[in-house]
């Protein structure tokens, strides 16, 4: 067959031809009857190396003192961000604005504390930092093909600001062969104001974490359940899931507030079985009974390290058990997660942290 | 003994011999397989001190965890049963509702002690249920300094389940001000928290 050669050779030109080069994003700069534009100034992450800041920012005045009302909140990131998290900035622990050193998030006045890759002391990787401030915002979206997230929320539904207010906007990159970071780091968000004049509804926040969770090569396969409650009966429109290199499987299911049992099938909004790409779905419409909540399952799947070795994860185990056992921790190659960020309305009373 | 824990147990026939060709009980074996599986609450603190509960309105300890927010360590002494492959629940329920707090899963580990029971190292925290209780958005009452029932249901690698059931008194570490805080009814997530709290003593349940 002469063309069998020739398609071969066609085969494995098309195999080695680089991806397209990434088309650095664009999205445009708000005026204040927009709404407000944050921009992380561009850095670079090392080969092999992850990097987690935290960046200090307070709610511009954009009319008059009013509180600032935001029905749509746009992000553009580059590949390689494991997170981009913002939240509203409570009480102060061990991670302060004013520790940070001054820096501009596009026009405005910020503070930044680099975390580099010290996961083990620096304060921007310690969670315990910001275990009671409410959520803002996340994504876990940087794709190559389009780095952007478009999230409107439902009409007449806002995030409800006071200017002035200190937010905190969390990045973490990861440039390693699993995510790599090819084009540097670089993060834009917009948060839109609401233009109707009618009544509104202020959406809330739920941020859950798994406590202690374990993932140990002798016991390869685990699942890892909670469940959280919300203050008064609510319509869930958007949440996402976040784990890391053993994460298979998030599900989210609306949970009755009864029963110890897990949820039926039949009750499961939300699925991702993917680590470093998981899906933000954001026109969910989800009611779960009322004095209900959420259940969450996380699975996992022991791999070895592909950066570190055993001998890293191992120094970090609490129970030192030798047995390359992941445990709770924010480097995506020594640690693991197991995070719901998950979005509802209406606030009335609170935002929800379930630890 | 009206002192003692509630246990229910739900005992499957099958697959009790273990596998095939691995010779005599597998080595985290304890007690005999056919019998119904016995276990007693257990609960941790932070110092890893094991308390056996079997007093109902026991003080139970809340302590910060790695992630924060307040949490309840709290497992089971075993026995009748393979303590190496075990699916551990915990949850709290509300008695003056029949609402369910908070419930987590977990496998866990359960090590031989000397006189033929299985228990949770000491110093292990993933090997207990780690019960997140405060804040709770959906708690009608104070989370701590009140009385809940705990629940706490193990399941074996061969299907047998078994479980008990406590009432308990969450509490806080005197003079815990953030704690007391967080476990308030009506406590907003970043809400300031005064100091000089006071813990409180368990109540009636409100009239409905």
């Amino acid at each position: 067959m002469r063309l069998a050669p020739l398609g071969l050779a066609v085969a494995l030109v098309a195999c080695s031809d680089p991806s397209p080069p990434f088309e650095p994003w664009n999205l445009e700069v708000l005026g204040p009857d927009q709404g407000f534009s944050l921009r992380v100034p561009p850095f670079e992450v090392p080969a092999g190396h992850e990097s987690q800041n935290c960046y200090f920012v307070r709610v511009p005045d954009l009319h008059a003192g009013a509180d600032v009302l935001v029905d749509e909140v746009k992000t553009a990131i580059n590949p390689g961000s494991h997170h981009m998290n913002v939240f509203r900035v409570k009480t102060l622990v061990g991670l302060r604005p004013e520790d940070g050193a001054p820096i501009k998030l596009g026009d405005l006045d910020a503070t930044v504390i680099y975390g580099a890759d010290d996961y083990a002391h620096n304060p921007c990787w310690q969670s315990s930092n910001w275990a009671d401030w409410p959520l803002v915002a996340n994504s876990q979206h940087a794709n190559p093909d389009d780095p952007y997230t478009d999230w409107k929320l439902p009409t007449d539904v806002v995030i409800r600001f006071t200017p002035g207010e200190m937010l905190m906007v969390q990045t973490h990159y990861v440039n390693t062969t699993d995510q790599p970071t090819e084009y540097g780091a670089n993060v834009g968000i917009n948060f839109y104001r609401h233009q109707g004049a009618g009544p509104t509804q202020d959406m809330g926040t739920l941020f859950a974490t798994q406590q202690s969770i374990r993932v140990c090569r002798s016991n390869p396969s685990v699942t890892y359940s909670g469940t959280c409650r919300f203050p008064n009966p609510v319509t869930i429109i958007a949440a996402n899931g976040h784990f890391h290199k053993r994460g298979r499987q998030f599900d989210m299911f609306a949970w009755d507030g009864t029963s110890e049992d897990p949820p039926a099938e039949a009750a499961r909004f939300y699925r991702s079985s993917a680590w470093d790409d998981p899906p933000m779905a954001i026109d969910l419409a989800v009611t779960p009974p009322a004095r209900g909540g959420i259940w969450w399952d996380c699975a996992y799947q022991w791999t070895a390290p592909t950066v570190v070795t055993c001998d890293d994860v191992d120094a970090k185990d609490p129970d030192h058990a030798g047995d390359c056992c992941y445990t709770f921790g924010g480097n995506t190659d020594v640690g693991e997660h197991c995070n719901v960020f998950l979005y509802y309305y209406p606030r009335v009373e609170s935002d929800v942290f379930c630890n | 003994m009206r002192a003692l824990a509630t246990v229910t147990v739900a005992l499957a026939l099958t697959g009790l011999a273990g596998c095939p060709d691995q010779p005599g009980p597998p080595a985290c074996v304890v007690g005999d397989p056919s019998q119904p599986i016995e276990l007693t609450l257990l609960s941790r603190d932070g110092g890893s001190q094991i308390t056996p509960l079997h007093v109902p309105m026991t003080a139970v300890p809340l302590m910060v965890p790695e992630q924060g927010g307040q949490i309840l360590l709290v497992g089971v002494r075993a026995r009748n049963l393979d303590g190496c492959s075990l699916m551990l629940t915990t949850s709290l329920r509300d008695p003056c509702t029949d609402e369910v707090l908070t419930v987590e899963r977990r496998p866990v580990l359960l090590a031989a002690t000397a006189d033929g029971w299985a228990e949770p190292a000491a110093d292990s925290t993933s090997q207990w249920g780690n019960l997140a209780v405060c804040p709770n958005a959906g708690a009608t009452r104070d989370l701590q300094g009140q009385h809940y029932l705990l629940r706490v249901a193990v399941e074996a690698d061969d299907g047998r389940t078994a479980e008990a059931s406590l009432e308990v008194v969450p509490t806080c570490a005197a003079g815990d001000d953030g704690c007391l805080c967080q476990c308030q009814a009506g406590y907003d997530l970043g809400d300031e928290c005064p100091s000089g709290l006071e813990p409180g003593t368990p109540t009636a349940c409100p009239a409905s």
